[in-house]
């Protein structure tokens, strides 16, 4: 035996799907599903990359990511601190983060030196990666905002992406950085073009 | 009767989706996108860069706590490698941890010139009950090296017919490309099932800091406590910040997981992960892998470059011990 549902048993006394059962809700549900898809498509965090990025051989390290589907440019978040490779005297300069991504270049690394990234580290000479460093001993900049895909030269800019439909691993090589981390800030806005 | 795995989405354009009949499309296309999903929603399951001594010639092992998808599905692995002098062969093998170790890959002889980069890319299918890997770097003669990062993505291939533990379920085009088949509700909502069912099920990396795990505490390249980072107990040493993208978001939260050690006879709350000017989780140090559960309240609430700076601070147990922080990884799903 079965009983029947009772009405209150349903989200809703008059579920969308039986009330408009015609061509305007199926655009609605079509429409809704769809979108679900493609946003999900796209939903990537991006991790917050911790390590040493000054001791000894370390001052350069190569790491993939993966770039989420329609985006065009990223920008990167850089920690930087004082270290072997940048123990200057107090005041003085450390040097530029670089950062040099498959797509800002040829397709490989290493890129074109004109289409290395580079970001003033916004700190000048402090101590060692760790010791007993306060946090304000370490900095986070973020790169630059310029939208510039044919630099004559390296400079702080946006990091360019391919723009895809389907995620791209992109290959990236970071000198001088004691954090790491992309945010998307561009996606394409007309997804037919991709 | 076909499961259709599109290598990329196919657009539906709002023409499309304007009065469209009762037919198979566009609702078809759309299914067939999530089927697309199944093979290609690939946030990185670990991406991580080592901190470890550089330009050695013994093996460096590694273990990172994860959380796999519930499917068991192949995951890509891709491996960095920068060589010093030799052209000795590289070894990684890869160990997943459920009730013991078990190796899921294993290949010793990557070829590996002498001064240069090595970009090594495999397939590891990992089970849905593993809590951890290991990884291990090895190189012949012994030569040096140093490795510098890996990234796990999921690469589980097409789609395949039946309900994953996931909740995933293919789309088979059979019921709706046959004349005059109905549109059912089912059918509507499966689409978005499925690619809810993704999301929550492949976990998303959002930070990590990696550091040497071989039972040799001295390979540990940094550690809280020993002569050159000496400190008092009630003082956090800073390990790490970097900034972590959660688009979208405005609060959130993400599990943290942990392995450490220290040399005392026991300790509580060494290290800690959390957000700037935020909460934070703190762990023992016991040598499991420990877990918590961290708040985030995003900077930049509800855009696309949303996210929170994350702070990784150790301490030491007691005055003239040490804690030594192997790796902590942070994963974060949508709809946490």
């Amino acid at each position: 035996m079965r009983k029947p549902p009772h009405l209150n048993a349903w989200p809703s006394a008059t579920p969308k799907i039986i009330d408009t059962p015609t061509a305007p809700a199926l655009v609605e549900y079509l429409a809704t599903a769809d979108a679900y898809v493609m946003a999900g498509l796209a939903c990537y965090a991006q991790p917050a990359l911790m390590f040493d990025g000054t001791s000894g051989g370390l001052a350069t390290r190569r790491v993939a990511f993966i770039v989420p589907p329609y985006s065009e440019r990223m920008r990167a978040w850089v920690t930087r601190s004082g270290g072997l490779v940048d123990s200057l005297q107090l005041g003085a300069q450390q040097n530029d983060t670089t950062i040099s991504a498959e797509s800002s270049g040829s397709g490989s690394l290493p890129v074109a030196a004109a289409e290395v990234i580079t970001t003033p580290p916004g700190i000048a000479g402090s101590s060692a990666y760790l010791g007993t460093a306060a946090p304000w001993a370490s900095v986070i900049t973020r790169t630059g905002a310029e939208d510039d895909d044919s630099p004559s030269s390296a400079k702080d800019r946006l990091l360019e992406m391919t723009g895809a439909l389907t995620p791209t691993v992109e290959l990236m090589e970071i000198g001088a950085a004691q954090g790491f981390g992309l945010s998307v800030v561009r996606q394409s806005q007309d997804l037919e073009t991709l | 009767m076909t499961i259709t795995t599109p290598t990329a989405p196919v657009v539906v354009t709002e023409a499309d989706l304007l009065l469209p009949a009762a037919d198979a499309n566009p609702l078809q296309t759309i299914l067939e996108n999530a089927n697309h999903a199944w093979a290609y929603y690939a946030p990185p399951l670990v991406s991580a860069v080592y901190t470890v001594a550089d330009d050695l010639t013994r093996d460096r092992v590694f273990q990172i706590p994860i959380v796999p998808s519930a499917d068991g599905i192949d995951y890509r692995c891709e491996h960095h490698i920068q060589t010093g002098s030799g052209t000795g062969n590289l070894g990684i093998v890869v160990e997943e941890y459920d009730s013991g170790w078990n190796t899921i890959y294993s290949l010793t002889t990557i070829t590996a010139g002498a001064s240069t980069w090595v970009e090594h890319r495999h397939i590891a299918t990992i089970s849905a009950t593993s809590t951890k890997l290991r990884i291990t770097y090895s190189r012949a003669n012994p030569d040096k090296f140093t490795p510098h990062s890996v990234t796990i993505y999921p690469e589980p291939g097409a789609a395949t017919t039946g309900t994953q533990s996931s909740g995933f379920e293919a789309f088979d085009d059979g019921l709706l490309s046959a004349a005059g088949a109905p549109i059912t509700t089912e059918h509507v909502n499966r689409a978005a099932s499925n690619m809810h069912a993704l999301m929550r099920d492949r976990r998303q990396c959002v930070a990590s800091f990696v550091q040497e795990d071989d039972s040799s505490p001295g390979h540990v390249l940094h550690d809280v406590g020993n002569a050159s980072h000496a400190v008092a107990t009630d003082v956090r040493v800073l390990y790490g910040r970097a900034v972590a993208t959660l688009p979208w978001q405005t609060t959130t939260s993400i599990d943290v997981y942990c392995i450490a050690t220290h040399n005392h006879t026991s300790g509580s709350d060494l290290v800690r992960l959390g957000q700037a000017d935020g909460a934070e989780v703190s762990f023992n140090a016991d040598g499991t892998v420990e877990s918590d559960t961290l708040t985030i309240q995003c900077e930049r609430p509800g855009a696309l470059d949303a996210g929170a700076e994350i702070v990784l601070q150790g301490s030491i147990p007691a005055s003239g011990k040490t804690t030594y922080i192997h790796a902590v990884i942070a994963y974060w799903r949508p709809g946490d």
